[in-house]
């Protein structure tokens, strides 16, 4: 069947146009809760792979205090007392990334859960020593956004 | 029928120059901001650092050593301090463009004391905006952005 060269035009730009928004990738993980329940499941998830809870930034409701519409945001930063040691002694640059940071966002009846873009920071930190660090804090993060999903 | 592929094309080959131009441009960003600030020590440089987050109208919201509840805290980092702040019209304006912005959001500063006195780290929203691939928060983080630069080199003086 021939296709009309408009129509080729159309799927060339939309598969160039989609692939060149894929370029940021945070890790991201869904399941259906609420907000206060997520957070436990986070907090248990990040201990359950050796993370501990350092604080958590209820931008929601500092907003909403304000007056401002409700984001349905809150962040949570997650922490481990090795990785600050390992990034003080091998990539201290690296400081400026920790503690890790999760964004919880309200999606309908899910609290979708994401991390920072850390393919991101490779580019940032181009040097093999920060790589090394980053991509074990991917993988533990890719376990505790797991860990969220199906427990 | 022919129209609305017109009107699609076009539609697609606007998001396409916009989402291919933003990344390449996030080259020409640095991806940290940094100041070194010699001479001073770690607590005056907090003190101005807060003090010029107040007079460029953000609010300071809390400090905390690096390693902080990760550790006992007399066993906290000494030389490692991280200082969050925000304005929250800002925060709010930039949430409703993109939840995405929490990526940068709450601002932080890391502060790490060296030999010669306290260097100042922060990641450039502005870098972060550009690889979002959303041009009007980007817009919204070249202004962050210059405000960090305005804080730090301000905590510097």
């Amino acid at each position: 069947m021939k296709m009309p060269i408009g129509s080729k035009f159309f799927g060339i730009l939309l598969v160039l146009a989609c692939s060149t928004m894929a370029q940021a990738a945070p890790l991201v993980a869904a399941r259906t809760t609420d907000m206060r329940d997520a957070i436990d499941r986070i907090t248990i998830a990040a201990e359950n792979n050796g993370y501990r809870l350092v604080k958590i930034q209820a931008v929601d409701s500092a907003l909403v205090k304000r007056g401002f519409e409700n984001p349905g945001v809150r962040i949570l930063f997650i922490g481990k007392a090795s990785a600050m040691e390992q990034a003080q002694a091998y990539y201290p640059p690296l400081l400026s990334m920790l503690p890790l940071k999760l964004a919880l966002i309200v999606r309908d009846k899910e609290i979708v859960v994401t991390s920072d873009d850390l393919d991101a920071w490779k580019e940032m930190f181009p040097e093999p020593q920060a790589h090394h660090l980053i991509d074990a804090w991917l993988k533990d993060l890719e376990l505790i956004l797991r860990d969220y999903v199906e427990r | 029928m022919k129209k609305a592929a017109q009107y699609l094309t076009l539609v697609l080959s606007v998001l396409f120059s916009v989402a291919a131009v933003l990344p390449a441009l996030a080259e020409e960003e640095p991806p940290l901001l940094n100041v070194a600030i010699k001479g001073k020590t770690l607590d005056q440089v907090t003190e101005s650092l807060i003090n010029a987050i107040n007079s460029n109208n953000y609010s300071f919201v809390r400090q905390q050593a690096i390693d902080s509840r990760l550790v006992p805290t007399d066993w906290e980092a000494k030389s490692v301090r991280i200082i969050y702040f925000c304005n929250f019209d800002t925060m709010n304006r930039a949430l409703a463009l993109d939840t995405r912005a929490s990526e940068f959001l709450p601002c932080r500063i890391t502060l790490i004391e060296t030999r010669d006195g306290v260097e100042l780290m922060a990641v450039n929203p502005a870098w972060v905006s550009l690889r979002l691939g959303n041009y009007r928060l980007h817009e919204y983080c070249v202004k962050l952005k210059s405000d960090y630069q305005a804080i730090m080199n301000e905590a510097a003086l």
